[in-house]
């Protein structure tokens, strides 16, 4: 009997678990780990992939070109989106959770609303992404370019939203009172444009789905790299070799700055491939510069030996 | 004991099951979708509205449809701004939807694998997949996000094959290429937002048969469209039946006005007001009489009179 009672929690939660697989809402932490099978490191109990908070940190210095060009090199060239407007002028870098919004319809909004009673969400489907939401979260969300009543938040759920991840939102939509957003310190929106509107006939149809964000698609645990450019979505299981090769980038940027003024090498001997005579001088350089180098020593020899030029 | 793991087993079976077939919806997930509607049903789980009503409903007007859905709180169900391949013509059907997405290695084998489990087809493209379900009195419609250059998801072979299968058409949030050729196709059709020579690239299938967005419309699988010249609506299958008759009538009641005004035996504003019991009594009296054939059945005549406070 013990071990029936244990059982029963659990065939509750698959009950519900598969419930939840009918409608396209949120997502079952099986299908995530689907979807996202690429990613073999650690995972949020949603089977959302959590990516390290020193890749985080790491991630806010590269620069956003690099990175995308080290996208573009593996193949992967829709994972970029410009256009937006912002409320501050903060750098912000975090992992996505994303979320789908619709035009509403009664019966949809029906169905979305009696399954999410059922899974103790309250209140309207705008503040349930928020509800996830845990530091170093990035809340990514479509919502279909809409902009007069497209707000998809103000300044109550900016606050909510900013104590919960410590992070900022990127919207396909828009944002309502742009004073009170900017005023909340080390918070920033990348939003497509403000209205004074409410949100108004929308309904939240895919919670931690993969979503469009203009030309770019996004998949939940995403890297998002949101700088003055616009915003980078990495995947997940590259997260780490882009970081490292665009730090590579910017570490052999001033290496050879240096070279060149030293006079200790020409620019040709920089830009092409590179002599061992040159390499050589790069780890020395390296060496003296312990606090510039954030990768390991194996990633750097890595990129190294794979770099064409 | 036994017994619950065997539940467990199955339940789980189920949901991994279920997580490996992320693209086509499964007939118990669009019954989840659709639980309003309570007739037949498609093999594939879609609401099947009758091919009568997606015959009469080509009568109707656009703005009729949308007044009726607005006052049952649909009233983001209309799309415009299209490009028509053979404008004067008009299309109802049933919705197969299809989700197209900006291409992503790590998500196109996701894809490929779930359309493999599924036994979808491993010659050609993904872009072949929803065609192959396709069936006489289909519509098929997908978001491919009003991408024009490079997002053509059809030319003339394939509108061939949608036409061989549907004798109706398509509805793109995007474009299509060999419009000459496919302007020469019998039995097609297509509402698109564009039309580019250009080949699809950098974009591929997400999912079939879940809910799409066409421009300001969320639309559902089994849903029934009416397209014509001046835009398309999407109408929730529960609704179709209403719809049509309050339709029909209207357009009877219609007739009937016009006719008791150019009797001048009442005046304008008892005619083309709200009816006394004596008009009524008339309007019944000239249904009882009337020569011509009515659009809808004496049966759903006599159900929506009823309904409607006119009997």
């Amino acid at each position: 009997m013990a071990i029936n009672k244990k059982i029963i929690p659990v065939v509750i939660a698959l009950l519900m678990g598969f419930g939840n697989a009918v409608v396209a809402q949120t997502i079952p932490r099986e299908e995530l780990i689907f979807l996202t099978s690429e990613w073999k490191g650690e995972r949020f109990a949603d089977g959302r992939p959590k990516i390290s908070d020193d890749l985080l940190a790491r991630a806010k210095d590269i620069g956003l070109d690099d990175a995308w060009t080290a996208l573009k090199n593996l193949g992967y060239v829709n994972q970029f989106e410009s256009g937006w407007k912002t409320v501050n002028d903060v750098v912000f870098t975090g992992r996505a959770v994303t979320a789908m919004y619709m035009p509403s319809r009664p019966d949809v909004e029906k169905s979305i609303k009696e399954r999410g009673a059922k899974q103790g969400r309250a209140g309207n489907t705008n503040s349930w992404p928020i509800d996830i939401l845990v530091k170093g979260d990035v809340y990514v969300a479509d919502g279909f370019g809409k902009i007069g009543a497209g707000t998809l938040m103000g300044s109550t759920l900016g606050n909510s939203i900013f104590s919960k991840s410590g992070n900022g939102v990127v919207f396909d939509a828009s944002a309502r009172d742009v004073e009170g957003l900017s005023e909340i310190k080390g918070f920033n929106a990348f939003v497509r444009d403000f209205h004074p509107s409410f949100l108004e006939s929308e309904v939240l149809m895919g919670l931690n789905t993969p979503i469009r964000i203009g030309a770019a698609i996004v998949l939940p645990g995403d890297l998002v790299l949101a700088k003055r450019e616009g915003v980078l979505f990495i995947p997940a299981q590259l997260a780490e070799q882009v970081v490292s090769v665009a730090e590579f980038v910017s570490l052999k940027d001033d290496f050879g700055f240096e070279m060149v003024k030293t006079g200790t090498f020409k620019t040709g001997q920089i830009d092409s491939e590179w002599t061992p005579e040159v390499k050589q001088a790069f780890y020395k350089w390296v060496d003296a510069h312990p606090d510039k180098v954030k990768m390991s020593k194996a990633t750097m020899e890595k990129i190294l030996e794979k770099r064409t030029w | 004991m036994k017994r619950i793991l065997l539940i467990i087993a199955l339940l789980t079976g189920g949901l991994l099951a279920n997580a490996q077939q992320r693209l086509g919806s499964t007939p118990e997930q669009i019954k989840s979708l659709t639980p309003d509607w309570t007739g037949e049903r498609s093999a594939d789980g879609r609401p099947r509205v009758s091919d009568d009503l997606l015959q009469r409903l080509k009568k109707l007007t656009i703005e009729e449809a949308w007044e009726k859905l607005k006052t049952k709180g649909y009233v983001n169900q209309y799309e415009g701004d299209w490009q028509i391949l053979h404008s004067d013509s008009v299309m109802t059907g049933r919705v197969v939807t299809a989700q197209y997405m900006p291409a992503r290695p790590d998500l196109k084998n996701v894809i490929t694998a779930a359309g493999k489990a599924e036994g979808r087809s491993q010659a050609g493209g993904q872009n072949l997949w929803p065609i192959d379900i396709l069936v006489n009195g289909d519509v098929y419609v997908a978001d491919s996000y009003g991408k024009i250059a490079d997002g053509t998801l059809m030319g003339s072979s394939l509108s061939s094959s949608v036409a061989g299968h549907t004798k109706r058409g398509v509805i793109f949030n995007g474009s299509i290429r060999d419009v000459a050729e496919v302007a020469e196709i019998k039995n097609f059709n297509a509402w698109v937002k564009g039309m580019d020579p250009s080949v699809i690239a950098q974009m591929q299938l997400f999912s079939i048969n879940q809910p799409i967005r066409i421009g300001h419309v969320t639309v559902l699988p089994g849903d029934v469209v009416l397209a014509n010249k001046y835009g398309t609506i999407f109408i929730p299958s529960h609704l179709v039946e209403d719809l049509v008759i309050d339709g029909e009538f209207q357009a009877v009641h219609d007739q009937f006005e016009r006719y008791m005004l150019l009797q001048a035996k009442y005046s304008t504003g008892q005619i083309h007001g709200t009816w006394t019991p004596e008009i009524k009594k008339v309007f019944l009296d000239w249904l009882d009489h009337y020569t011509g054939k009515l659009p809808m059945s004496k049966p759903d005549l006599d159900k929506y009179l009823k309904a409607n406070g006119y009997k």
